[in-house]
């Protein structure tokens, strides 16, 4: 079972998290994520949105299409939809199942 | 309009002296009346076809490139034989039910002309993304349509934007229940010829990921002069292949027209990409295939210095690392094929692999034979040679088509940092595709729902510590050659795992080494394909090319010297390979009987791993 030093099922918890994911992949980014803003504002392109979800989805052990980020493209949105996943998927097979 | 629906099983009919393509029938069905038309009697009626005066006659047809004109006769005889069918899912009244065996097939055509391959085989691209749609759009409508001969056509690139979809600037706006559209798609191959294109349109002035939505047109259903064909372009190889485009002024489509949902167009057509790709890399395959027989014909034929030159060391090796290089493509190629079946959930990276993989991989295939070839493989008209030249001509464009070379390992380097080998433990067992590549194997029905933009895991490469140890077990019956192989693959594939640790994630266009440890990761991938066939299949064992795991060696040799290795074995290999080239002159270079691919061993009626109910049920592509 992956465990984490918070609670990924609180959304608030999990946007942290996210946004330290994402500045990852912004190295030249000079101010902090803004959770708010709109993914594509970062310029990453699509390849790399594809990269971000399937780090995501490694370290949270659960299905992270990028589907779901095109459909929730802040950090915010993400969070809350993922939080929601994880927590419904709480107590289950932590294996992440095809969409 | 619509043209009278096809009954699906061919009427059995003797073949005929004269391959005319209007006399040209359904080969007979000797297997019971939904047996499709299989890739051997495909074989033999490409044989009678490509006689003179015949609708493949390579003099035919090497006409036609001259002139830049559309083999219309070749393509005619394809339809007239039923290949059409193999286009559309038997869900839909089709033949579609393997990838592997689509492949064979237009491995097949490829090996005969290349052009005529491109030029029929585009139907697949433009029907996968409607059958992926399913129900959720016009997918009856078009089965119909590709059943009654009807060529599909698909629309995604525009001027100027390159391979980048988000760039699309063709718009469908909401007119009433249904929709216009205004803009360009080019270039797109078959544009002007067919009537039906699967055009990628955007629908939110934004445009973005959920931005664009796919569109079936038929040209004949919208008002006159809106819908405009843009002039072939002339192109370096696949001369008489219509690449064109078409230019939309305003055009009016009916509602029925959307496939999939609006904003759900980017999505499908890039899982839709992941089987394409799989498919165009049988053209590589094919044109392997034909430059072997060339190659093959010249070393049995030409003297040097009071010898055959089949029989001087250098053309050997270099003939052997030729058929090495065939070896590992079919297998790459094969592997893809059944992960589609079996591990679609992981096709994004299997896909990518295969089409940055094999095109290239072939491509230093073409360059050794023209080598050997010398003028032969240069001037146009001598001794049936010229063959050669418009081949390696037609190949150039495999590489670009469905997303070029650089555009699938960018899209492999950027997910390296999750993929890293040894990053996490690999699950053995039923995932293992030394299960799912035995021939007996039941595969999964396609199903475009499992289908997954990305996958933090790779079952195929993640077996190599695995599949090495099993051999490593049985070293003492095995050529202990291979296990030395095996361990160094190992070896190349766990440095690789070291290497890529350092590798930095990223929100742009990949590094110059993010690049070059992608294409490591191909070949170490392709290795453990040829050693995972290799354990799946004892039968792989017996034969010319099997003896010894010849074929695995040679795969094996290339791979790692692919990887900057020089196994010691490797001259002897290509060597050997080498002259049985022409040692066995009638033994096709390929691991894949055609009984392997035409005759599953499973029943038709036999469920299959997928679940109950639904094992019947073909989804998609």
């Amino acid at each position: 079972m992956t465990t984490f030093a918070f609670d990924p099922t609180v959304p608030a918890q999990l946007e942290g998290w996210l946004v330290e994911r994402l500045a990852e992949y912004l190295p030249d980014l000079s101010e902090a994520v803004d959770p708010h803003r709109d993914l594509g504002e970062y310029g990453l392109d699509s390849i790399a949105v594809v990269a971000f979800a399937a780090d995501v989805e490694e370290r949270l052990g659960t299905a992270v299409d990028p589907g779901a980020i095109w459909d929730h493209p802040t950090i915010a949105r993400l969070a809350e939809h993922l939080a929601s996943e994880l927590a419904a998927a709480a107590g289950a097979d932590e294996r992440p199942q095809a969409a | 309009m619509t043209t009278p629906w096809r009954a699906p099983d061919p009427t059995p009919e003797p073949g005929t002296a004269d391959a005319h393509p209007t006399t040209a029938a359904p080969p007979t069905v000797t297997t019971g009346p939904t047996a499709p038309p299989t890739v051997a009697a495909l074989d033999a009626r490409l044989r009678e076809w490509s006689c003179g005066g015949g609708p493949f006659d390579p003099g035919l047809l090497a006409a036609h490139d001259e002139k830049e004109a559309f083999p219309a006769e070749a393509c005619a005889a394809l339809d007239a034989w039923g290949l059409p069918e193999f286009y559309v899912p038997t869900r839909y009244g089709g033949r579609q039910e393997r990838l592997d065996e689509f492949v064979a097939v237009l491995r097949r055509i490829a090996a005969r002309d290349l052009t005529v391959a491109v030029a029929h085989g585009k139907t697949f691209l433009g029907g996968v993304c409607v059958w992926a749609a399913g129900d959720d759009g016009p997918a009856h409508l078009l089965a119909r349509h590709v059943l009654a001969g009807e060529p599909v056509a698909w629309g995604l690139t525009e001027p100027g934007g390159g391979s980048d979809l988000l760039a699309g600037s063709l718009t469908a706006t909401r007119h009433g229940s249904g929709w216009r559209l205004s803009g360009r798609k080019w270039p797109v191959n078959n544009a002007t010829r067919g009537n039906l294109m699967c055009v990628l349109a955007r629908t939110e002035p934004s445009g973005g990921a959920r931005g664009f939505s796919l569109f079936l047109i038929d040209r004949r259903a919208t008002p006159a002069g809106t819908v405009r064909p843009l002039p072939k372009m002339p192109t370096h190889g696949i001369r008489g292949a219509d690449i064109s485009g078409l230019e939309f002024d305003d055009a009016r489509v009916p509602a029925h027209a959307l496939v999939g949902t609006v904003g759900g167009g980017l999505e499908l057509v890039l899982k839709s990409l992941q089987l394409t790709r799989i498919v165009c890399v049988s053209l590589s395959l094919g044109a392997g295939d034909h430059a072997l027989a060339l190659l093959r014909r010249f070393l049995g034929e030409r003297r040097l210095y009071g010898r055959f030159l089949a029989d001087l060391p250098h053309a050997r090796d270099v003939a052997g690392r030729a058929v090495a290089r065939q070896f590992l493509a079919e297998t790459v190629a094969h592997t893809a094929a059944r992960a589609a079946h079996q591990i679609p959930e992981q096709l994004s990276v299997v896909s990518a692999v295969a089409k940055a993989f094999v095109p290239g991989l072939i491509q230093g295939q073409l360059r050794l034979v023209g080598d050997l070839l010398g003028a032969r493989g240069f001037l146009t008209e001598v001794e049936g040679y010229g063959a050669f030249a418009k081949l390696e001509r037609d190949h150039q464009v495999v590489p670009l088509f469905d997303g070029s070379t650089w555009v699938n390992r960018a899209g492999l380097a950027a997910v390296l940092p999750v993929l890293r080998p040894g990053r996490r433990p690999d699950p053995a067992g039923a995932g293992s595709p030394a299960r799912w590549l035995r021939a007996d194997h039941p595969l999964d029905p396609l199903d475009a729902d499992r289908l997954r933009l990305m996958t933090p895991r790779d079952a195929l490469l993640g077996a190599l510590p695995g599949l090495v140890a099993e051999l490593a077990a049985e070293e003492e019956v095995e050529e202990p050659a291979v296990t030395a192989m095996a361990r160094a693959l190992l070896a190349a594939c766990e440095q690789l795992g070291r290497d890529t640790a350092a590798l930095r994630p990223t929100g742009g266009a990949p590094s110059t080494a993010a690049m070059r440890l992608a294409e490591r990761y191909e070949w170490c991938f392709a290795g453990t394909a040829a050693l995972a066939l290799h354990r799946a299949r004892p039968e792989l064992r017996d034969g010319p090319w099997r003896r010894d795991a010849l074929w695995l060696r040679g795969c094996l040799a290339v791979v790692l010297e692919g990887l900057g290795a020089e196994p010691a074995d490797a001259p002897r290999v290509y060597g050997e390979l080498g002259a049985l080239l022409t040692a066995a002159p009638d033994v096709p270079v390929t691991l894949l009987d055609a009984t392997e691919t035409d005759a599953p061993v499973v029943l038709p009626d036999e469920p299959s791993a997928g679940g109950p109910g639904s094992a019947r049920d073909v989804e998609a592509a």
